[in-house]
């Protein structure tokens, strides 16, 4: 068991990924929308059961589609650059504005289309239509295209019925907040 | 069924479990008892405010030591992330974050820099399940994603005793488990108003994880720093405003929440199956399995 886990572990760090066995809890995965879904499925049922560290589950044949996962990060980033000088340069009108993004995925060419209206400046709203030809580079962008939204608004906690809980970041503990107070 | 809720502090938070059960009552306490055993000694070896805990200690020792296996599991999921995230993700950040103010005494006082965050894979060799190498004078940092491995223990402590289904609360972070397949109706926090919520999402068998900066901010000399810091800057990461994550593992939420002020979500893709949110300038973004309802404008 140990000897295994240093080789497998060096093996990983080489590869740029590693596998855990699990994460202690006895649960199922929902909708998976990346290409890694399947390593974390098989993964799974090898939980923790105790504090034993188990060998990371053979995950290596699964590093092409990582790192393709990996590569298509170019989209997101692209369109950005894209955005941010739309908005400079239409200033003083509503605008509208399609454009289609090239990009190089792993997987050769792909384009994304993305329409944006633009009121004083700023994005007012915004859409992307996927037209990837590849399957992988289609989730990936199918993905950020249901991302896109429109501006948050709070409701109050009371207003909301039947809530189990409140998931937000983590609650400020006595000893920080006194700490901040005084300073 | 029975319905138990037992609250404790650890990790910096409030820890609430609620507990649907047939069992006895004393083997319901009974592992509640190993729930507090588990968190009260992970908070006296992995606080990195506690001088002398385990992973403060680890300052002064180099070469081969012998660590409990959760350490080694933990690093091997820093390892992960920290591939993922082009080395941003890093649990050699506990030098940086008490620079920038965010120290053993709360002094968030910004300080000199004391250098450049050691590489992780150079400094930390993992040597088997209980045995790590590393060089002198390393500050480590477990905050982001330490405390969702505690929970997915805790969690595993129900799972594997008598529960019927537990609503796990640490500050925020959430697990619910179900065995028949009951959801769990849970507000996601505005972090500018923690009284609001920008909207609701029904949860499984699965964990949610936030971050924000929001909370855990301090001012020193006219800049606002915040918990999260970034090795390649040498500030606080200012990218979005807060995150929610769902993964099977709390621990994989915990450690991406935080990520996705560091890393793009396809970037993260690397590490696991998850699904986000992210708000970033009031707008929500979203991957399509993140099946929760915004109210907007």
């Amino acid at each position: 068991m140990k000897k295994s886990l240093k080789t497998s572990v060096q093996i990983f760090g080489a590869a740029g990924l590693v596998l855990l066995a699990g994460c202690g809890a006895d649960t199922t995965v929902t909708e998976p929308i990346i290409d890694s879904a399947e390593v974390m499925e098989e993964g799974s049922q090898k939980m923790m059961e105790d504090s034993a560290v188990k060998e990371p589950v053979d995950g290596v044949q699964e590093d092409a589609a990582a790192d393709a996962a990996m590569d298509d990060t170019v989209i997101k980033d692209e369109k950005v650059e894209e955005v941010e000088a739309m908005e400079g340069a239409v200033e003083d009108a509503a605008a509208s504005q399609d454009i289609t993004v090239s990009y190089t995925s792993p997987a050769g060419a792909e384009t994304i289309a993305v329409s944006m209206v633009i009121v004083e400046g700023a994005v007012a709203s915004i859409s992307a239509v996927p037209s990837a030809k590849h399957d992988v580079s289609k989730k990936w962008q199918t993905a950020f295209a249901g991302g896109l939204s429109a501006a948050a608004v709070g409701k109050s906690l009371s207003e909301i019925a039947g809530l189990d809980a409140v998931g937000g970041a983590s609650l400020t503990t006595g000893g920080f907040k006194e700490a901040v107070a005084s300073l | 069924m029975t319905q138990y809720t037992f609250s404790t502090e650890a990790t910096g938070t409030v820890w609430n479990v609620t507990v649907w059960t047939d069992c006895e009552e004393q083997d319901v306490h009974d592992v509640w008892a190993s729930c507090l055993l588990f968190l009260q000694t992970f908070e006296s070896r992995y606080s990195r405010f506690r001088l002398d805990s385990f992973l403060s200690q680890l300052s002064h020792r180099e070469g081969e030591i012998t660590v409990p296996d959760e350490f080694v599991e933990m690093l091997l999921y820093y390892q992960q992330i920290y591939h993922a995230t082009d080395g941003l993700f890093t649990p050699l950040v506990g030098a940086l974050l008490s620079d920038l103010g965010y120290d053993d005494t709360y002094s968030f006082l910004h300080k000199a820099i004391r250098g450049v965050v050691p590489n992780f894979l150079e400094n930390v060799e993992i040597v088997d399940a209980d045995r790590i190498e590393i060089t002198k004078g390393l500050h480590f940092d477990l905050g982001a994603l330490g405390k969702g491995y505690a929970m997915d223990r805790v969690s595993s402590l129900w799972q594997g005793g008598c529960a019927h289904r537990i609503l796990l609360n640490a500050g925020g972070d959430i697990i619910h488990w179900s065995r028949s397949q009951e959801k769990a109706r849970v507000g996601l926090e505005n972090p500018e108003d923690p009284s609001q919520a920008l909207g609701v999402i029904e949860i499984g068998n699965v964990a949610l994880a936030s971050s924000a900066t929001g909370k855990r901010r301090w001012r020193s000399d006219d800049v606002t720093y915040h918990h999260i810091a970034d090795p390649s800057t040498y500030e606080s990461a200012r990218s979005i405003d807060a995150s929610w994550v769902l993964s099977e593992c709390a621990v994989i939420a915990d450690g991406l929440a935080t990520s996705l002020f560091l890393a793009s979500p396809e970037a993260l893709g690397a590490v696991g199956v998850f699904d986000y949110a992210v708000l970033s300038d009031s707008r929500i973004a979203h991957s399509q399995g993140f099946d929760g309802a915004f109210f907007t404008t």
